[in-house]
């Protein structure tokens, strides 16, 4: 909501102190956004006249004018403008002005002749005019008075955001009510309006079909108006400064009845609503043609008014009219409309028609149920003195309603000093509630408030608090902290487990990274893995998928670091995924990836680049806290290098994956090396339950060597699991230390190196550890068809 | 006897010249070895009168003794050196860098978010977590924002293809936590939120953290207490200004705006909203308002966070660069 501070002002007879009052009302709830001044600095410009103009005898492009200031005589000045001509009155710097930029206006030879000032443009002044040359003024502008005060260019454009209970504050008036409660500065008495509604009318007729969704409806007829003057100055001065653009005298009027009083009103012409109005709920199949020429078609949820003649729309209530139904320029007869609709009537149908209208805005938020009669009584009398014409019949409906009286809201004082935690004085209570308006009766330690018909946004106890506190000030509750008297929360081991995950991966290195969890169609296709895909209606930047998995994130991460040169990159990132729309189907995963160089550049680490049991390795130390963790080959997407991927099996269940991404992204990424990564599921982890310590032997360990002949086919890791499943009961340790094929091997076989180390309660000897050693030989040789080398 | 003196001397400055223990060894041998020089006058003690052989055994086991204490001082001095020199040739630069790979970096906004999970778990709140794909119902609905209402408009949002949307706050926590539960409620709420909004400043995705804390008499009085603590533990500034002032949200009333005041631009900057939660989501939360009350406070944790580690452009927060990344050790 924009104003004119000069017009808010005018609400007032002692002039207000600007900073405070927007201070109070940014404090109290209606925060200023902007506060900007209307014209630049500039001084010593006023009204003159131009009484005499001949051409510079020694240059053909400059005018040479006797200038009327209301001084003693007029002033010689030399102008270069082309619209200059005797009896203009513009805007005149004397001699000492000062225009924007300082530019100080001083006596100047031109040609030989003294120039005594400088008529000014729009431009120059900071007031812009669509006619070149000099800013000409109204004919009968006092000459010699200062053009700022002339042109009201001392005022200021304040943009308030007004949040959405506060429509009541759409309007001047609503403003002006605030600042008088929130600074005590008494409101001008309100001038009588003149009752226009005189004549109830024969001939047109008014039915209100949907009268819930319309209490109040008033039209009143306005016959042999001039809609081809312009609007005065003030009029469109005050539209120009609230944001809105002056069209002509009788949609000017509308408008700033809207903007004083906040009830919009509407402009139908005459004859293409003759016989009157019905206000109904449209029908199926029903249109309205817009006024950007677009076609709406009406839903039964809208309210409509229509025009009794031949029973067709002319307007959706309360949003816009028709086309074909407004004021023209040429119009002279006209239908003016001033309506309550409720709020959950038109809420919506703006959006619904994809249109957009000040009318629409303040329906939606509310108007004051009670003023329908003085906004369409003032229209009518600024348009019958702007517009000449005169006042005709009226037709009305008023639903019978009780609805301020009975909305009384009952509170204690007790109830106030509980929810604010600090005791205000009963008579500054009471007195802030009248400040706003309501009717307040004290009776002991109870009150009884009914708020005004304008603030229809005041319904329960609590608000009537938030109106206390808010125009006592929230700065003058003073804090309090609650005792804390309460036992305390368990230990919460499941974001424990998110932080430690995280504080793990970065000690190995991976830097976590946030991305988007929408993608584009190019990535969820790419990373495609067979669950669900959930889009969105109303994407931006073309990210319209939810991410099933995390890596299209890492990979665009990637993809930007290895563009700004980055050579050895480990990333991961913690977030959820989207399987679905219930809660079940949004898991949290965590996923890293491992790209390029193992190290940077270092004066003794051979560079080498990466590879699959790098990431293995860490995948490995980080899940075993939550169990035993196995890898198990398996190629089930698209994205997988088929013969360097996994299945992450956990304590035997899959939760989650590794591989290299495979070759044939390279282009479509534009990555010459594909990165290794891993995502798991961590959701489904669980801490181990409570580490307990296993006894430590003080006896030598012993070690031993097995090496094996296998076809290369064989699975190492499958090997080790079966070796673990022996349980062997002194084996605390196996590690494969070797791996080679060639040499004196077959083609198709490798020679696998696994050393054993014992440990027991006692010394170990040969005999003690030969019978496990022999047992995970026959395993070998049985199970996975090995020979002991 | 001068002869055995004229020994010791020589031997003595042998010893000073040897410079390996290989030479002192020999010198060893020469002198009290078996057949050394200060050894072959001990063997001539028998050709020694015999009044005389006493005094003669004394003065040649003296001379041995003071050769051997030569001998050891040099051999202590010379295995000093020797040692000196083993370890220059042992030593090296230890300025050079570590071989191995360097640690990594947490995001900024986790470590945002272990701060000030960190500064409320002091005041016991437990920490809840929901879905991001949520319902009309918990994000608008039971927050008291009914359909189409113009509060709506204070908050863009993504709707999935289903209707469902992307919770445009963290506030629908609030219900999904306290339906089920009974007062004591204290709780916080960390996550990533969604708008409709990409610009300089905006980002589609943000991370917001709730609060509620809703018990018998909890104030609005408490409310500043807690949220003015928590800011000046976040900024590490007891002195920090913050202030209120009166908003609207459909879910508190009273509602208030939080901006804290920054010294070094002169200006107030909002950084979160709050309120006393509003009987009707209380109603939704299955909970007593005449019984009980409570407040709840949400902010927005990526500008807190920009704030305290001075980063100033937004999209540095999910270009991912690693140069942006690696600054923020854990």
């Amino acid at each position: 909501m924009k104003i004119s501070w000069n017009h808010l002002q005018s609400f007032f007879a002692d002039k207000l102190d600007r900073a405070l009052v927007l201070e109070r009302l940014t404090m109290a709830g209606l925060e200023v956004e902007d506060d900007s001044p209307v014209a630049p600095e500039f001084s010593g410009i006023v009204v003159g006249e131009v009484v005499e103009c001949i051409k510079h005898p020694d240059a053909d492009k400059l005018s040479l004018c006797k200038v009327n200031v209301a001084e003693t005589e007029p002033l010689q000045i030399i102008c270069g403008a082309s619209n200059v001509a005797v009896g203009v009155k513009v805007p005149c710097a004397k001699v000492g002005a000062v225009l924007p930029g300082d530019f100080k206006i001083t006596e100047r030879k031109m040609r030989g002749i003294v120039s005594y000032g400088m008529l000014c443009s729009g431009t120059e002044i900071g007031y812009p005019s669509d006619v070149d040359g000099l800013l000409l003024l109204d004919g009968n502008a006092p000459v010699g008075l200062d053009i700022r005060e002339y042109l009201d260019l001392n005022d200021s454009i304040v943009e308030f955001k007004i949040t959405p209970n506060r429509g009541d504050c759409l309007s001047y008036r609503g403003l002006a009510r605030e600042v008088a409660a929130l600074t005590a500065v008494a409101l001008k008495p309100q001038v009588n309006i003149e009752n226009k509604l005189n004549s109830l009318s024969s001939t047109l007729k008014l039915e209100v079909q949907a009268s819930n969704e319309c209490p109040h409806y008033v039209g009143l007829a306005i016959h042999a108006v001039n809609n081809q003057l312009s609007s005065p100055d003030w009029l469109i001065r005050v539209l120009e400064r609230s944001g809105i653009r002056p069209i002509s005298p009788l949609v000017d009027v509308a408008n700033y009845v809207m903007l004083l009083f906040g009830q919009p009103l509407h402009t139908f012409d005459l004859n293409k609503v003759s016989s009157g109005v019905t206000v109904r709920m449209a029908q199926v199949g029903e249109e309205l043609k817009l006024i950007d020429g677009s076609t709406a078609k009406l839903q039964e949820n809208t309210l409509l008014i229509v025009d009794n003649l031949n029973n067709k729309p002319v307007a959706i209530a309360g949003v816009m009219g028709s086309l074909d139904s407004g004021v023209s320029v040429a119009t002279t007869e006209l239908l003016l409309e001033s309506a309550f609709f409720t709020p959950d009537t038109i809420q919506g149908k703006a959006k619904l028609y994809g249109v957009s209208s000040d009318a629409a805005f303040r329906f939606e938020r509310g108007v004051d149920p009670e003023i329908q009669h003085d906004a369409i009584n003032l229209a009518a009398q600024l348009i019958i003195d702007i517009c000449g014409g005169r006042v005709g019949e009226y037709i009305h409906f008023d639903k019978e309603t009780t609805l301020r009286a009975s909305h009384k809201i009952s509170l204690s004082f007790l109830e106030i000093e509980r929810l604010v935690g600090q005791a205000i004085p009963h008579n500054v209570i009471t007195k802030i509630l009248s400040d706003l308006g309501c009717i307040v009766s004290v009776d002991g330690n109870l009150l009884e408030v009914i708020a005004p018909s304008y603030r229809f946004d005041l319904q329960i106890k609590q608000d009537i608090i938030e109106e206390i506190i808010r125009v006592y000030g929230y700065d003058r509750i003073d804090a309090q902290m609650p005792v804390l008297a309460h036992a305390l929360e368990s230990l919460d081991t499941k974001l424990n487990k998110n932080v430690k995950l995280k504080q793990v991966l970065s000690g190995y290195g991976f830097n976590e990274i946030i991305s988007y969890a929408f993608i584009e169609e190019k990535y969820a296709k790419l990373f495609s893995d067979g669950n669900e895909v959930v889009r969105l209606q109303n994407p931006i930047a073309g990210l319209n998928v939810m991410r099933s998995n995390l890596l299209a994130g890492l990979v665009k991460s990637l993809q930007y670091n290895v563009n700004r040169g980055q050579e050895s990159i480990r990333l991961f990132e913690l977030a959820r995924v989207f399987h679905g729309e219930t809660v079940e189907a949004q898991p949290l995963h965590l996923a890293g990836l491992m790209y390029g160089k193992y190290s940077s550049l270092n004066w003794s680490l051979t560079p080498r680049e990466i590879d699959f049991y790098d990431l293995s390795q860490v995948l490995q130390e980080i899940l075993s806290s939550y169990g035993t963790v196995e890898l198990e080959a398996e190629s089930n997407a698209s994205y997988m290098h088929p013969g360097r991927s996994a299945a992450v099996l956990l304590n035997g269940n899959k939760v989650g994956v590794i591989c290299q991404l495979h070759p044939s992204l390279s282009n479509e990424l534009g990555l010459d090396i594909l990165p290794y990564v891993f995502e798991v599921d961590i959701g489904v982890l669980e801490e181990a339950s409570d580490i307990s310590l296993q006894n430590i032997s003080k006896f030598q360990k012993i070690s031993r060597d097995l090496a094996f002949v296998l076809d290369k086919s064989v699975e190492v890791g499958a090997i080790l699991q079966r070796i673990a499943q022996l349980k062997l009961s002194e084996l605390i340790d196996f590690n494969v230390f070797d791996i080679f094929s060639g040499g004196s091997l077959g083609a198709n076989e490798k020679s696998v190196a696994v050393n054993f180390v014992f440990q027991s309660d006692k010394t170990l000897s040969d005999e003690d550890v030969n019978p496990a050693l022999e047992l995970v030989k026959n395993l070998v040789v049985n199970e996975f068809n090995g020979n002991l080398r | 006897m001068e002869q055995l003196n004229l020994v010791l001397t020589v031997g003595s400055d042998e010893l000073q010249q040897a410079t390996s223990l290989h030479e002192l060894e020999q010198l060893k041998s020469r002198y009290i070895g078996k057949q050394g020089q200060i050894t072959l006058f001990m063997q001539k003690l028998k050709e020694i009168a015999p009044e005389e052989r006493k005094a003669y055994g004394a003065q040649v086991n003296q001379v041995k003794a003071q050769f051997e204490s030569a001998l050891n001082t040099r051999r202590d001095e010379l295995s000093a050196a020797e040692l000196a020199t083993k370890l220059a040739n042992e030593s090296i630069d230890v300025s050079l860098p570590g071989r191995g790979i360097a640690r990594g970096s947490l995001h900024p906004i986790s470590l945002g978010f272990s701060r000030l999970i960190a500064i409320f778990a002091q005041l016991g709140f437990a920490v809840a977590d929901g879905p991001e794909i949520e319902t009309d119902y918990y994000n608008f609905k039971a927050l008291n924002i009914p359909d189409n209402h113009p509060a709506r408009a204070m908050q863009d949002t993504f709707y999935t293809e289903s209707g469902n949307v992307l919770r445009t706050h963290t506030s629908p926590l609030q219900v999904r936590y306290a339906e089920n539960r009974n007062p004591p409620i204290k709780v916080i709420v960390p996550g990533r939120v969604y708008r409709v909004d990409m610009d300089a400043t905006h980002s589609p995705m943000f991370h917001q953290m709730e609060l509620l804390w809703i018990d018998k008499g909890i104030s609005f009085a408490n409310l500043k207490a807690v949220v003015i603590e928590f800011m000046r533990k976040f900024f590490e500034d007891d002195s920090l200004q913050v202030r209120f002032r009166a908003s609207f949200f459909p879910f508190t009333e009273p509602s208030a705006e939080v901006d804290i005041f920054f010294a070094k631009t002169g200006k107030w900057l909002e950084v979160g909203g709050c309120g006393m939660v509003h009987p009707r989501v209380l109603s939704y939360m299955n909970i007593s308002s005449e019984e009980y009350s409570g407040f709840a406070f949400g902010f927005g944790v990526d500008r807190l966070t920009m704030l305290k580690y001075q980063i100033t452009d937004l999209r540095l927060m999910f270009d991912n660069d690693l140069d942006f990344l690696t600054q923020f050790k854990g």
